[in-house]
Formats: C-alpha cells, sequence, structure tokens
C-alpha cells in the first residue's frame, strides 16, 4: 500500500521531469544555440521517407497498416480532465500517433496505487500482462526470473534509430540495471541526470538583512546558520528560526538525503548510502566511510546548537521544507524543480500579500572535507518491459524515436509547442502561447505510452550549455527554449541552471545492477541499523565515536558479505 | 353448547400443542438460514487457506502456490532466532494489550455516560460528532498529530504553559507508546460507542420506572440496570477483540513512527513490511500472519471456554 | 429529597460539559480537513492553516467536482455499499437467527459457531483469495467487492447476541400461533432489533464504503473502481503521481487542499448515514410493551 514511500523521490523526479518532456532540451547544437540542427549528434541524416528502409530512419512515418494495437497500463488521476469529449485511450497523442504511425494503445490495466501488486497476482493467476509496463526494481527481477517478459537485444538491433542508440552508447552504464545473464529485458529511460540534484536554497532577505553572503564552504556555513539561528533574521524579537530545513522522515533509511531538504552536500565526495570507488578502485559502501563520520559530527554539532529542527527526525520532506518556505528556516537544500512548488508557490503569494520572502538558489558549499559534492540523479528512472508474446517491437521504437526527438528538440517533432491545443499551449492567430490557455493548462503526460527520456535530454546526449541554462541567460530561439521560458517560473529555471554548474562534482553510485544474494535477506535490516545510527548520533543519543562500532556491526552483520558480492557483480557485467 | 366448548377446546390445544412440536422439531430450517453463509465460507474464506503452503515455502509468483519451493519452518525461524524481532513481538505485545484494555473500557464508559443525556438533540449530535475521527485515514491524522505533537506544537505549548516541560512524544519510546494507544484510542472510541448505545435501547424501560418508584438515583440506576444489561455485548467485543493480540495497527505505527522509535515502537506488521520488501514479503507475511492467528484463536478458544464454565455464558 | 435532585443536576451540567469537550476533540480534525481544502496552495504547502481556511478558495472542489474520474468512483462506492449492505446483512440476520437458538434445541449449533468464528482469525491471504475471485470470473464485476466479505461474522456474532436477549416467551407465543421460524425471524425479530440491525448495517456501510484494497486488485478499468480505493491512492503518498502536472504549475505538486476536498466529499455520505440511521434506536424502547 504504501511501500512506494520508498521510491517517492524517484516518483517525483520521473513525474517531474516528464513534464518537462515537453519543454526539452536542445540536443547537438555544440554550443551555438542560433543554429538549431535538425538532429541529434550520432544521427547521420534527417529522415527521408523515399531511402530504403534498410536501416530504421529517424522520424520515419511510415504507417502501420493495418494499425497495430499496444496494451498497456494507465494510472488513474483525481483531477482528470480531459476535454473536448477525450478519453484516455482517444485524445491528441494517441490520435497522433493513430494517424501518422497508425499505433492505437489501449489500456487494458487501470492502476489506481502501485503496479506491484496488480503484476504479482497476475502472474500468480497467469493471467495475461500488458503489452508494455514500467517497472523498476524487484518487480523488474520477478518478472524476469517469470519469463513473461521478452529479451529486446534483437529488437533493439534491428529497429530501434540511430540516434536512439546512440543515446545508449553514451550512457553504457544504464544497461547494467537491465541485463540479466547477457540479456536485456527493458528498454530503461535515461535521465537528464539533474532532476534530483539539490541546490542550496536561501532566504536572500535575511542573509542581506544580516549583512551576510551565501556561504560556499562549511565555515561560512556554520556562520550563517548561527546568524539565521541566534541573530532573529526575520525580525520578530523572538527566538523562533533556525538554520537548516531537514527531513528526517524518509521512509526509505536515508535520513540524510531526501528528496527535498536534505543535507548531502556536507559529506562532500564521501556521500553515504551509494557505492563509492576507494584507491584501489573498489567499491565500498559509502555509509561506512571515514568523511561521513565527519559529516555526521558536524551535523550533531548543529543540532546540539539549535541550528537544526529539534522535530528533523520526524518531519518528512514535505513538513521540512514547509518550514523553510513559512520563515522558520533560513536554508534548504532541494532540487531545481522546488523552485516551482514548494518555494515558487510560497515566494508568489508572498509577493501577492507583500510579504518578505526573496529566496535564491546557489550552488552548493563545499562539505565539510572541503570538497563540493552531492547524490548524484539516478541515470534512469525507470524502464519499459515487454510482454513474451508482444510482437510489434518495431512499432514501439518507432513510438520511442518520435519522443526522443522531441526530448534532443528535433525541429520535426509533433509535440514541439505541446501535446494538445487547449491542453498545454493554445493557437492565437497563428502565434503560440502557452501562458493564457482557457480554463487552465492540463498536461497529457500521462497518456503517453513511452516516455524515452525521463526529464530534458538524456545525459552525455548534449553539448554546450544545457537548455536551462540556455533560457537562464535569456536565449529564447528555438520553440523548446520559448515554451520552457514560458511554462516555468523564474525560480524553477535558475535552480536548474545552477545544478548544472555543479554537476561535474555529482557522486554517483558505483552499481545499479540487481540485488545480490545476501542483499535480498539483509540489507533491510543493515539500513534500519544505519539509519538508527546517523539520527541518534546526530540527535547526540549516542557518541560520535558510536559510528565505528556500527561500521563493525554492520560488516559483521552482513555487510562485508555484500561488498564483496556487489564488486564482483560489477566485474562481471565488465 | 357445553360440550362443543370442550371440544373447541380441546381441539385448540391439541392444535397449539401439534405447532409447538412441529415448531421445536423442525430445525431443519435454521440449517437452510446458515446455507448460504456458510456455502461463501467455504468459497471465499476456507479454499484460500491452502493459502498457508506459502507461509512454509519461498513463494514465487510466477511459480504459483503449488510448485514453489518448499523451505519448512524457514520464515518462522527467521521470526525467531532474530533478536531484533524478539524485541518487535514485545513491541507489538505491549502496544496491543493496552489498545485491547483501553479500548475497550473507554467506549462502553462514555456511552453510560452518554446514555444519561436526557436532551435528545444534544445526545445524537454528540453521538453523531464522536465517531467522525474514525472516518480518517492515519496517512491525514498520522500528518496532523505530528504537527501537534512537535516539540513546538500545540500540546507542548500548553504543557509548557501549564508549567511543565515539553514532551517529545513521538521521539521517545514511552512517549511513542504512550502516543499510539491514546490517538487509537481517540480514533474508534465513538465508533465503538454505538453498539453500546444501541443495546441500551433494548433495555426494558419499566425496569427503569420500578427502580424510579423505588428512588433510586441515576448512578445507582447505571450499577443495578444499564452496565447488567450491557456487560454481556462489551464481553463479546472484548473476547472478540483478544484475536488482535499481535495486531498493533500497521496503518497507524506505519504513518507516525520515525528511526527514533523503532526500538519501542517496531511492531510486527511494520518490521516484516520493512525486512520483507527486497525478498518479496509473501512469505514471510504469510508465516508471520499465520502465527499471529495462531496466538489469536488460542486466546478466543480459552476465553470462550471460561465464560462457558465460569458463568457459564457461550460468547459465540 | 432535596439533595439528591441538586446532585443530579450537577452531575447533567458537568456531563453535558464532558461531552461537549470529548465532541469537540472529536471534531477538530475534521474541521482541520475541511479549512485546508478551503485554504489557497501557499498556506497548505507551508502547513499554516490549523482550523480556519487562509486565502479562501473554492477550487479544490471545483476541481474536483470536475473530475469525472471521481464521479464516477463515487457511483461505484454507492452501488456495492446499498447491495452490499443488503446482502451482507440478509446474511447475518439469518445466520444469527439460527445460532441464536440453544444448543440442547439446535444441535450443531456449536459447530457452526467455531466454523464461522474461525474465519475471522485465519485467512489464506491475499494471493489464494485473488486467485478464487479470478477462477469464479468475478473480475472486473460488483460481485467481486461483495461476495467475498458478505459474511461478516464478527455482525454475525453480535446479531446473535441481540438475538438472545430477546424474551423466550414472544417466540414460543408466536410458535403457538403456527409460525415458522422464517415467520419468527421476520415479524418478531426483525421489527425487535431494528436499533442493533440500524447498528450493525451502519457498520457495513462504513465498511464498504470504506474498503479500497479489493477495489485495487479485482478492477481493472477506470469505470469500476470505487472511491476509496481512488482515495486511498490519492492519499496514501502516491498523490504525485496522480496530478495531471503542468510544466507551468508545478506547485500543483502539492495539491494538499484538493486531496482535503476530495477527503472530505469522500467522507461526507457516509457520515450523513448516521444521523438518518439514529431515529431507529429510539424505536427499539418500545421493547418491554411488544406484547405481553
Amino acid at each position: 500500500m504504501k511501500g512506494q514511500r520508498k521510491l517517492l523521490a524517484v516518483i517525483i523526479s520521473i513525474l517531474v521531469s516528464m513534464s518537462m518532456v515537453a519543454a526539452c532540451s536542445n540536443g547537438a547544437n555544440n554550443g551555438d544555440p542560433a543554429e538549431v540542427q535538425p538532429s541529434a549528434s550520432a544521427s547521420p541524416t534527417s529522415s527521408n521517407q523515399e531511402d530504403p528502409p534498410a536501416a530504421p530512419q529517424p522520424n520515419d512515418r511510415t504507417k502501420f497498416d493495418p494499425p497495430v494495437t499496444i496494451t498497456a497500463a494507465l494510472q488513474l488521476k483525481p483531477s482528470d480532465k480531459l476535454r473536448n469529449g477525450d478519453t484516455p485511450e482517444d485524445n491528441p497523442i494517441s490520435r497522433w500517433f493513430r494517424d501518422n504511425l497508425g499505433i492505437v494503445t489501449k489500456y487494458k490495466w487501470v492502476v489506481t496505487d502501485s503496479l506491484e501488486t496488480k503484476v504479482r497476482l497476475a502472474m500468480t493467476s497467469g493471467e495475461e500482462l500488458p503489452d508494455v509496463l514500467s517497472v523498476s526494481g524487484t518487480l523488474f527481477e520477478d518478472l524476469v526470473a517469470s519469463g513473461k517478459i521478452q529479451s529486446i537485444d534483437e529488437a533493439f538491433e534491428k529497429y530501434a534509430t540511430e540516434r536512439v542508440k546512440d543515446s545508449y552508447i553514451k550512457n553504457p552504464e544504464i544497461w547494467n540495471s537491465v541485463k540479466r545473464d547477457g540479456k536485456v529485458y527493458g528498454l530503461p529511460t535515461i535521465s537528464n541526470g539533474i532532476v534530483g540534484a539539490t541546490v542550496m536554497w536561501v532566504r536572500q532577505d535575511w542573509l542581506d538583512k544580516l549583512g551576510l553572503k551565501a556561504p560556499t564552504n562549511i565555515a561560512e556555513f556554520d556562520a550563517v546558520m548561527e546568524a539565521f539561528t541566534n541573530q532573529d533574521p526575520d525580525g520578530n524579537n523572538k527566538n523562533d528560526t533556525y538554520g537548516l530545513a531537514l527531513g528526517g522522515n524518509t521512509g526509505y533509511y536515508h535520513p540524510t538525503s531526501n528528496y527535498m531538504a536534505d543535507t548531502s552536500f556536507i559529506f562532500g565526495q564521501d556521500q553515504p548510502y551509494l557505492w563509492i570507488k576507494d584507491a584501489s578502485g573498489n567499491l565500498q559502501y559509502g555509509s561506512t566511510l571515514a568523511g561521513v563520520k565527519d559529516g555526521l559530527g558536524k551535523l550533531k554539532d548543529w543540532f546540539a546548537k539549535g541550528y537544526l529542527s529539534p522535530d528533523f527526525g520526524t518531519q518528512d520532506a514535505a513538513k521540512a521544507m514547509a518550514d523553510f518556505t513559512s520563515g522558520k528556516a533560513g536554508i534548504a537544500f532541494a532540487p531545481g524543480w522546488s523552485g516551482g512548488w514548494p518555494i515558487g508557490t510560497a515566494v508568489a503569494e508572498a509577493e501577492k500579500t507583500n510579504q518578505a520572502l526573496d529566496i535564491k538558489p546557489y550552488p552548493l558549499p563545499a562539505g565539510v572535507n572541503g570538497e563540493v559534492g552531492r547524490q548524484a540523479s539516478l541515470p534512469s528512472y525507470g524502464t519499459y518491459v515487454f510482454s513474451k508474446d508482444f510482437t510489434q517491437m518495431e512499432a514501439i521504437f518507432k513510438y520511442w524515436d518520435t519522443l526522443y526527438g522531441c526530448a534532443i528538440e528535433d525541429p520535426k517533432c509533433p509535440f514541439d509547442k505541446g501535446y494538445g491545443e487547449g491542453y498545454d499551449y493554445v493557437l492565437n492567430d497563428g502565434k503560440t502561447e502557452w501562458k493564457d490557455v482557457p480554463d487552465g493548462i492540463v498536461s497529457l503526460n500521462a497518456y503517453l505510452m513511452l516516455s524515452p527520456s525521463s526529464g530534458t535530454s538524456p545525459t552525455n546526449v548534449m553539448e554546450g550549455p544545457n537548455i536551462y541554462q540556455r533560457v537562464a541567460s535569456g536565449q529564447l530561439d528555438n520553440v523548446f527554449e520559448q515554451k520552457l521560458a514560458a511554462s516555468n517560473g523564474k525560480l524553477t529555471i535558475d535552480g536548474f541552471a545552477v545544478a548544472y554548474e555543479q554537476i561535474a562534482q555529482d557522486v554517483p553510485s558505483g552499481f545499479y545492477g540487481a540485488n545480490t544474494a545476501t542483499m535480498k535477506e539483509k540489507w533491510d535490516q543493515l539500513s534500519t541499523l544505519e539509519e538508527q545510527t546517523f539520527l541518534q548520533i546526530i540527535y547526540g543519543k549516542q557518541p560520535l565515536d558510536y559510528f565505528d562500532t556500527f561500521v563493525k556491526q554492520w560488516n559483521d552483520q552482513g555487510g562485508k558479505q555484500i561488498t564483496k558480492e556487489v564488486n564482483e557483480a560489477v566485474a562481471s557485467l565488465k | 353448547m357445553i360440550s362443543l366448548r370442550i371440544c373447541l377446546f380441546i381441539i385448540k390445544h391439541r392444535w397449539e400443542n401439534y405447532g409447538m412440536k412441529m415448531y421445536f422439531r423442525k430445525t431443519w430450517p435454521l440449517h437452510i438460514f446458515l446455507l448460504p453463509s456458510v456455502l461463501l465460507l467455504i468459497i471465499f474464506n476456507y479454499i484460500p487457506m491452502a493459502g498457508f503452503l506459502i507461509g512454509f515455502e519461498d513463494f514465487k509468483p510466477w511459480l504459483g502456490i503449488l510448485k514453489s519451493p518448499f523451505v519448512g519452518l524457514k520464515h518462522f525461524k527467521f521470526m525467531f532466532n532474530d533478536p531484533t524481532a524478539l524485541q518487535v513481538i514485545w513491541n507489538t505485545f505491549i502496544i496491543a494489550v493496552f489498545k485491547i484494555i483501553i479500548g475497550s473500557i473507554v467506549p462502553f464508559a462514555f456511552s453510560l455516560f452518554l446514555n444519561e443525556v436526557r436532551v435528545m438533540l444534544f445526545k445524537r449530535t454528540i453521538q453523531s460528532l464522536i465517531y467522525l475521527p474514525h472516518f480518517l485515514n492515519w496517512v491525514i491524522l498520522g500528518g496532523i498529530l505530528t504537527d501537534l505533537l512537535a516539540t513546538n506544537g500545540l500540546i507542548n505549548q500548553l504543557l509548557e504553559g501549564l508549567g511543565l516541560n515539553r514532551i517529545f512524544f513521538l521521539g521517545s519510546g514511552e512517549w511513542f507508546r504512550f502516543t499510539l494507544v491514546t490517538s487509537d484510542v481517540w480514533k474508534e472510541f465513538g465508533f465503538g460507542t454505538i453498539i453500546y448505545l444501541a443495546a441500551m435501547t433494548g433495555i426494558n424501560q419499566s425496569l427503569y420506572e420500578a427502580a424510579d418508584i423505588d428512588g433510586a438515583n441515576n448512578f445507582k440506576k447505571a450499577i443495578h440496570i444499564t452496565i447488567p444489561a450491557v456487560i454481556p455485548i462489551a464481553i463479546v467485543i472484548a473476547t472478540l477483540s483478544l484475536g488482535n493480540i499481535l495486531n498493533a495497527g500497521f496503518d497507524q505505527v506505519y504513518n507516525m513512527y520515525n528511526p527514533l522509535v523503532y526500538q519501542k515502537g517496531d511492531i510486527i506488521d511494520t518490521y516484516v513490511y520493512r525486512v520483507g520488501l527486497l525478498q518479496g514479503s509473501f512469505s514471510l507475511a504469510t508465516a508471520v500472519g499465520f502465527f499471529k492467528s495462531v496466538i489469536g484463536f488460542i486466546l478466543i478458544a480459552t476465553t470462550y471456554k471460561l465464560a462457558s464454565k465460569y458463568a457459564n455464558y457461550r460468547i459465540f | 429529597m432535596l439533595k439528591p435532585k441538586i446532585s443530579n443536576r450537577l452531575f447533567q451540567y458537568s456531563n453535558h460539559v464532558f461531552l461537549s469537550i470529548v465532541a469537540l476533540l472529536c471534531i477538530l480534525p475534521m474541521i482541520h480537513v475541511l479549512a485546508v481544502s478551503l485554504s489557497s496552495n501557499y498556506a497548505t504547502t507551508s502547513f499554516l492553516v490549523k482550523l480556519w481556511p487562509i486565502g479562501f478558495t473554492l477550487d479544490a472542489y471545483e476541481k474536483a467536482l470536475n473530475s469525472n474520474n471521481f464521479l464516477i468512483a463515487f457511483r461505484v462506492s454507492v452501488l456495492r455499499t446499498v447491495f452490499g449492505t443488503l446482502l451482507s446483512m440478509t446474511l447475518t440476520m439469518l445466520a444469527a437467527y439460527s445460532m441464536s437458538k440453544d444448543n440442547r434445541y439446535f444441535r450443531g449449533r456449536t459447530v457452526y459457531a467455531w466454523f464461522f468464528v474461525f474465519t475471522m482469525l485465519f485467512h489464506g491471504g491475499l494471493i489464494p483469495t485473488y486467485l478464487v475471485v479470478q477462477k469464479a470470473g468475478l473480475m472486473n464485476s460488483l460481485w467481486a467487492l461483495i461476495l467475498p466479505v458478505a459474511v461478516n461474522v464478527f455482525n454475525v456474532v453480535l446479531m446473535m447476541n441481540f438475538f438472545r436477549g430477546i424474551p423466550k416467551e414472544l417466540e414460543e407465543a408466536a410458535a403457538i400461533d403456527g409460525a415458522g421460524h422464517f415467520r419468527i425471524l421476520f415479524t418478531i425479530f426483525f421489527p425487535i432489533s431494528l436499533p442493533s440491525i440500524a447498528t450493525l448495517s451502519l457498520f457495513t456501510m462504513v465498511f464498504h464504503w470504506n474498503s479500497w484494497f479489493d477495489g485495487m486488485i479485482y478492477m481493472n478499468q477506470a469505470n469500476q473502481i470505487p472511491l476509496a480505493t481512488f482515495l486511498q491512492a490519492l492519499i496514501a503518498g502516491f498523490d504525485y503521481t496522480q496530478i495531471g502536472l503542468n510544466p507551468s504549475d508545478l506547485e500543483s505538486l502539492s495539491e494538499r487542499s484538493l486531496k482535503s476536498a476530495l477527503i472530505f466529499i469522500g467522507t461526507l455520505p457516509i457520515l450523513l448515514v448516521y444521523p438518518f440511521l439514529q431515529k431507529y434506536f429510539v424505536k427499539g424502547m418500545t421493547l418491554g410493551s411488544v406484547k405481553e
């Protein structure tokens, strides 16, 4: 039921980023934004329907005749309000694919909660699965083991266009999450690499009032925290503010690393919860590194000084962020999209009512050991799998290529302006408007059968500045940039642009493969131990040196074995 | 005339006797009455009990119940070999016991107070208001309570105003248990009173009238008439709730707990949920569920026997 | 004689005050939900709303009532609640009547009782129950939400205990008049037990209205999903996937107002059932005067 809380961060990221598919970024324009090139980097030519179809061409609009019907699962939404009598199976998106490519989507399942239960029950009872499902985690493992989904190596080779292949070639680690016994069992989405990356949001008005600058290292950060906590930054003569909003109650064991209101910057390059390469090239579990102990020591110190909320261990991300947007806390770390909600919402409201709420995104300060670093966004936020009896993979890759084109700002993208007139844009005398859609903007993202890039253009595919950086610097040359600018708040754009500045210092995990044998048995207990230890140390219920006891316990209770297995698994994938 | 009357009387008498006899002999309609329920229970409850097998195997959804590998007591051992699991069982037991005891007494007592109200409109209004919390999801209430019980939340401001120390309700183990029990009782007691109020309407009014003539006050009437009349229902409910001796309320705990209180607040269901996330929890959950049912069943059966032996009352 | 009257009055007053305070404590969270549902997005996002709306707006209600899914789900819930309760109460009364008979009279009663109670504790669990429902061909049918839960043993046991409280003389008198079990159940037990029947019907209705898991696993089509399933998905932290995310209004990610509005309208109908049923609670008082 609430199993999904664990995945919340991921889900939010996907959604937030999906919402921006329409406002996609430029692919390969080599840093010269004025020259928008027709297609993505590796694609040799733009589409040409007369060519003999030896290799699949991008933007190939040959229609399937008779039309191909593909079944899928639809997530039911409470605020679902399709317009003009449209239905989930008959709307601007489905009509375009039906009329131009001869691809029809039917919804076999309507899902209200997670797919997980539904798929497992269907497996047990021998019911047929829909042709396409988007899955992740253990459900993917089970589906592979069940033999109910097909390996897609051949289909990928045969039907994927060059530019789509190229996107995977440039992100080779992505296949690791879906490769089992040398075969690929799903088509992973490729993230834009930034959707989960945090920036530092600071109350600029508080800084100004106290005559401070945004901190760039721990010493400066300390000073700002002290001032925000003790020097009455809101000027109400009450000691009712604190430094850093931190949501320690994550539901997925990572108390210092929530999807908003996190504090991963403090650990620099020694990120907990990730698999980190040591000097000899072996993977170590981040939470056992010495740098993490230092970070926890700092947090413990801050807690004791009142820089953190005494309730942070019970607060989830939304509650902690509320402390920030309602003027209790002065700093919060959150991804760029939070410049829309919740920060943007709060700032807009404050402007309306003439309250002081000036918030700005800043690059992360260096962590406790002098290095800048944060948890990298996941390389992929979900995988499409295909039923074993499904034979229309060609249609899948045509659908995929079309939307991939949109992700990399191909001018031939049929949804360059948006997904439907009257939904996310309107035409006024031939001019596209994104702001004044009658009855408000409605997104049609949910009705995409496949959504290849979970965000703006996939990592490593583009060169030069990212679309957020371009738009933030005022560039509005192509329709994608214009749409992004018109449909996102300034804080969102700035937030992502700032996040990109430090992307080189992001710390990825060295392991995204399947859970190893010992992991399956012990991981949740180890994580519970880890989470309790971290919180108890910060809360001062345990001395900092308890960390060493934890590391020993962690290793003894299976962690050592898991580390060994993880390193073996990684070696075997090479 | 007289003979006719006698004759009629005899016929009538015989007829009555015949009717009575037929009535008493005819128990087959009673079986018929039970038949549909029995069939439904067989189909939807007894047949699925074959699923207990899942607790004894490493269930793989794609292999099904019959073909998944059999592992015997592996999942039961897992529960009892893990030292944290024993703590978790104890937590569950303590929290559940308090919930059952207090949760049985409060609605009963409250319905007595409500029964004393003579203004019908007031009584009905109160009745309709106190059962509102029952309808709120723990996700919502959890959020509200996190706010109220925060160290600078409303409750703590009140405590401070009264000159007491602030309490970290959700962050310290003992207080967390207290919070669980109190909030659960608060959420459910109004709903629980309904049944007692219904039972009280069934009390013969002439008993109260007779007591009035004897000059009994409200307190005496409650002790001698109302409580004895309602206590059988209370016992039935309390007995049946014994089946929940190892159910401390997943939704509630899950939405209110945090790592600071795992030690005292983690219950079997939340533990199984967490531990089972990566292993596909079906088998462990089934094994644990089976264990909980057995314990609950033993308790109910024992109470049933005791009640029928010493009070000569059959609870069901 | 004066003293007890004064103390009685004192008791009445303090009792009223006590009950009012408790009732107030119970209604506050609902008022909070209502206030949130009527507040602006900023206020709810920042958790500023307590018991009074901040930045009053009816937007959330407009959105909720405009949503097709909501209205369809509402209809499914009404159907399952009405039919589910009718069936369940019929079965409950029939079974409880039989089981309220004395052991010496109705042999086999104890076997039935244990047969019923056993199912209260032991459940096969999700998977086998699902398999039965699926093999019975009930998937995507309203029956999947009604039949598996039609026999509520808790209600049967309570009803049985209520039936036992009915004076034996009434039953015997009717039997003398030649009434069979069926007639006795419906002409004597039924009218006398209206308060208990109303109570258990309420329990059953509430149960049906609030059940969400079965709707989730047995229903595959949007027009068959009951409101509780719909609301659960919305409330239980999966909300973020539920909202039509617009590039321009990411703030809708929060939607706490909409959630609260949906909760409020989703709960209201079932809340109104109880005040309505309360009139049956008084009728039972005539029990003593039925027939002597």
